[in-house]
């Protein structure tokens, strides 16, 4: 029998799995959902946060856009939106469809694995700890991984800090503002 | 949403069969995330054997060791590092939150709100 040997060929493959896997569940709108089997199907993606453009539909009111006159020829058209979705309820989180909560919710999603994966590497670190009994080379190895898990998370965590700071504080670019 | 089930019945009217139980929705922010969290307790509560197992194995070292200097400081390095493990272990949550204090930034959204 032909010994497992992990190459190149199967780090590949391994990987094309892996990426596979991670655009399906960027791009899939309700494929990680369970649906009944007795409701339909629907084109759109099930919206989770709507945003009612005129206040005196909207159950909160106060938000963007001035009441229209009920003879208004728009609002008896029954095509006419008085309403738009403006965020979208997917398998990783509710994303925003906005230019400027999508770039959030990337961010709070990327973040996430970080952090998540950070805390998996750093938990594994301790069972490598616990393993090593008194072995010096393992107990370097487990230090060494716990040193480059909060190391690595550091480095994700900069670069968001200095976006931050450069596109924030600095060059104000709209959009880009602190919660 | 509940699981039903029709089947045709003898005498023409189909018996239903109403399970009661609810259909599990998908999604990890759903119910995903409680397996997110039970994952978690789980490698704790895991931590604790473990580091239980490997502070009786260096006792029992300590104990067998007969006076021999380098048994008893193997021993007492099992006991040390089991610990210590279990020390890294439960302050990795620690860890991790002071980091997204001190920045600003979340990041464990699929843990803590």
């Amino acid at each position: 029998m032909q010994k497992f040997v992990y190459d190149e060929r199967v780090r590949k493959v391994l990987l094309g799995i892996f990426l596979f896997f991670i655009i399906t569940l960027l791009f899939s709108n309700r494929s990680l959902r369970a649906q009944s089997p007795t409701k339909a199907p629907s084109s759109l993606p099930p919206c989770s946060k709507w945003v009612y453009l005129f206040p005196t539909e909207s159950p909160s009111l106060g938000l963007n856009g001035t009441p229209i006159p009920k003879n208004n020829k728009d609002y008896n058209d029954p095509n006419f939106k008085t309403r738009k979705c403006i965020e979208v309820q997917t398998g990783i989180g509710q994303i925003s469809t906005e230019p400027q909560g999508f770039v959030r919710s990337i961010f709070t999603i990327v973040l996430g694995l970080a952090g998540g994966i950070a805390l998996i590497l750093i938990m594994l670190s301790g069972y490598r700890f616990m393993a090593s009994a008194g072995n010096p080379e393992a107990a370097k190895a487990a230090q060494e991984q716990l040193v480059s898990a909060i190391v690595g998370l550091l480095f994700i965590i900069f670069s968001f800090v200095i976006l931050q700071v450069i596109g924030v504080d600095i060059l104000h670019i709209p959009g880009f503002t602190n919660k | 949403m509940k699981i039903a089930l029709t089947i045709p019945g003898t005498n023409g009217t189909p018996i239903k069969i109403d399970s009661g139980l609810p259909v599990p929705t998908g999604g990890l922010f759903d119910r995903g995330q409680d397996a997110i969290h039970v994952f978690f307790n789980l490698i704790l509560v895991i931590a604790i054997f473990v580091a239980l197992y490997f502070i009786a194995m260096g006792g029992l070292d300590m104990i067998t060791s007969e006076g021999e200097k380098e048994k008893l400081k193997r021993g007492r390095e099992k006991v040390i590092y089991a610990v210590m493990g279990l020390i890294v272990i439960f302050l990795s949550f620690t860890a991790i939150n002071v980091i997204s204090a001190f920045f600003g930034f979340n990041l464990l959204p699929f843990l803590f709100k």
